[in-house]
């Protein structure tokens, strides 16, 4: 049988189908089809919606707090030692800037100071300060204290520069011997003492650099 | 009137294409003064040797001419030298960027106006279009304002971050050659506001020689004598004035960031030449590369030098944990710099038998950076020296 033969069978068959009125479907149907009803919200379920609703503004804005108490600093967080700006200042302004900046150094004010510098980064925060200080009365060192925030990222603090390491003030400081000069003893220093990072670079007459730190710590 | 501006347009390109190409012979009667500043820049590098050349036109990115492509033959070897020009204080300052003997120019396969305008970066201009010539890619408007902005500075660039990687070197033994200026050079870096790299390289050196000059910076002494050895003052406020002055002296024509080598030189010039002493410098660049030997040298006879990096890397640690093997760990920085030196480490490697296998050279610096201070810039392998003086002040 060809295509067309069935195409033609087929249409005799539909042509002989008779159609019903759809008003005479529409009223044999109706009684079976009921319209939907609207649902009624409880006291129970807008009170579960509130709270719902106000839990997750809660964890939006905790998010922040608990993704960075879950991560470490990322590098956009830290200042880069390179990208400081040095301010020269008097001693007096020094320490006044490093306590507004909450950055904590040790008690110094026995000793004499020279050059001191405030180091700021973009936006003027402070974040470290240099000065060479000495005792003028009896002076058996002198030395150039580098002290930075804990968030400034230095190169220098690379553990591997310094190859020693001692215990003072329950803090590891990591030390390198530079040499001897005419009964001069060369070191540089590096350690984080109360969240704030120091480099020293010290020449004094005594060889020993735990007396030194003894010292400036106390 | 659209299609007359195009013919226009390509008329003109096409004339001063023309004229680009057109040169000038180095055995004419009179040479120019950028004949002469070429001259006298090759002349260490001649000996008795005749030199013969001729120069063609380099353009900017308005396809005006900055500079010139020398092309030469000395004792037959074959060499190209670019040169750019600068104006400002009713002065023309020339410089040369780049010279290589037995080395082909990188403008010589280009057809349409060769344009020079920063470090190691070789354009040209056909069809209304900058292409790279090396990699005859286009180049876009945007590419093309960065290189404008670098032109031929070295900004040091405080926001530039080191990338760390390292080398191992295998060997039965090593030898090491240390030497250094006495007291090295002060360490001074480039944090005071205003300063980059260029200041603060010739802030280093002159205050190395307030030791012998004292009116280099009057009324006051870098440095505190204890026992026997010898603190330099880095902080000290008069030094930051210093490196504020040579901001200013370091300029010619419109204020911009970043310092040319000619500004270098003609700030550093002035600022000694005021303060009633002589500025002298030498060139430590041989056949288009830095001499090494010449360098040790001069520092050898107490004489500080500046380096200017198109890109650099500095050396971390030499880890020798591992018995016969070093470990080489080194910042690279892509970025350019000017770096004050006062000596060197060599370090030879032998196998079993004695023989070399390798030697490594480094170069005592006071970087300028704060993340280095004094350390050694590593010239084993991504360092670029564009140009390199030894530096007398007497």
């Amino acid at each position: 049988m060809q295509d067309k033969d069935l195409e033609r069978i087929i249409k005799e068959k539909v042509d002989k189908t008779e159609m019903r009125e759809f008003t005479q479907v529409w009223e044999e149907i109706r009684g079976e089809i009921t319209p939907p009803v609207k649902e009624k919200r409880g006291w129970r379920k807008k009170l579960s919606l509130i709270i719902s609703s106000a839990l997750i503004v809660v964890c939006l804005a905790f998010s922040p707090i608990i993704i960075n108490s879950l991560n470490p600093p990322s590098d956009e967080e830290l200042y880069f030692i390179d990208a400081l700006v040095s301010q020269n200042v008097s001693k007096d302004d020094m320490f006044v800037g490093l306590q507004e900046a909450g950055l904590s150094h040790p008690d110094l004010s026995e000793y004499t100071f020279m050059d001191c510098i405030l180091l700021r980064a973009k936006g003027s925060k402070i974040k470290g300060a240099q000065f060479i200080f000495y005792n003028e009365i009896n002076m058996e060192f002198i030395a150039t204290l580098k002290l930075y925030d804990k968030k400034v990222k230095l190169n220098l603090a690379n553990e591997n520069l310094y190859d020693s390491v001692v215990e003072v003030k329950e803090t590891s400081f990591h030390y390198k011997y530079n040499g001897e000069n005419g009964g001069t003893y060369m070191y540089d220093i590096y350690g984080v003492y109360n969240g704030t990072q120091y480099v020293i670079e010290y020449s004094g007459f005594n060889d020993s650099i735990v007396e030194f730190l003894t010292e400036i710590f106390a | 009137m659209k299609k007359f501006l195009m013919l226009l347009l390509t008329f003109v390109l096409g004339a001063s294409s023309i004229v680009s190409y057109s040169s000038v012979n180095g055995k004419a009667d009179s040479y120019d003064a950028g004949d002469e500043y070429f001259l006298e820049f090759i002349s260490s590098d001649l000996g008795n040797n005749e030199i013969d050349f001729f120069h063609n036109p380099l353009y900017d990115a308005d396809l005006e001419i900055n500079g010139r492509e020398y092309i030469f033959t000395v004792n037959g070897e074959r060499g190209y030298a670019l040169m750019v020009e600068f104006s400002g204080q009713d002065k023309i300052f020339y410089e040369i960027e780049e010279l290589f003997f037995n080395r082909t120019s990188p403008f010589a396969s280009c057809v349409g106006l060769p344009v020079y305008i920063t470090h190691n970066t070789y354009l040209e201009y056909k069809d209304q279009t900058f292409y790279d010539v090396v990699s005859g890619d286009e180049v876009n408007n945007e590419t093309i304002a960065e290189y404008v902005y670098n032109g031929f500075n070295y900004f040091g660039n405080s926001t530039a971050t080191f990338t760390d990687s390292s080398v191992f070197v295998n060997y039965s033994t090593k030898t090491t050659t240390e030497y250094s200026i006495q007291y090295d050079l002060p360490n001074i870096d480039s944090s005071v506001e205003g300063g980059s790299c260029a200041h603060t390289a010739g802030a280093i050196i002159l205050t190395y020689y307030d030791r012998f000059c004292v009116n280099i910076i009057p009324n006051f002494t870098p440095y505190i004598s204890f026992g026997t050895n010898f603190i330099y003052r880095p902080n000290a406020t008069e030094i930051s004035n210093m490196m504020l002055e040579l901001v200013d002296l370091m300029l010619i024509g419109e204020p911009h960031e970043g310092t040319t080598f000619s500004e270098f030189q003609l700030g550093m010039e002035t600022y000694v030449e005021r303060q009633g002493y002589t500025y002298a410098t030498l060139n430590l660049m041989m056949n288009g590369a830095f001499n090494f030997d010449i360098y040790k040298t001069s520092v050898e006879n107490n004489k500080p030098c500046a380096l200017f990096l198109t890109n650099f890397s500095m050396l971390n640690e030499i880890n020798e944990d591992v018995q016969g093997q070093d470990e080489i760990s080194s910042g690279y920085c892509p970025g350019s710099h000017v770096i004050a030196c006062c000596g060197y480490k060599i370090d030879t490697y032998y196998d079993a038998n004695n023989n070399v296998i390798d030697t490594r050279n480094y170069i005592k610096v006071a970087s300028g950076l704060s993340s280095y201070g004094i350390g050694y810039l590593n010239i084993n392998g991504v360092t670029t020296i564009s140009k390199a003086i030894a530096i007398q002040v007497s």
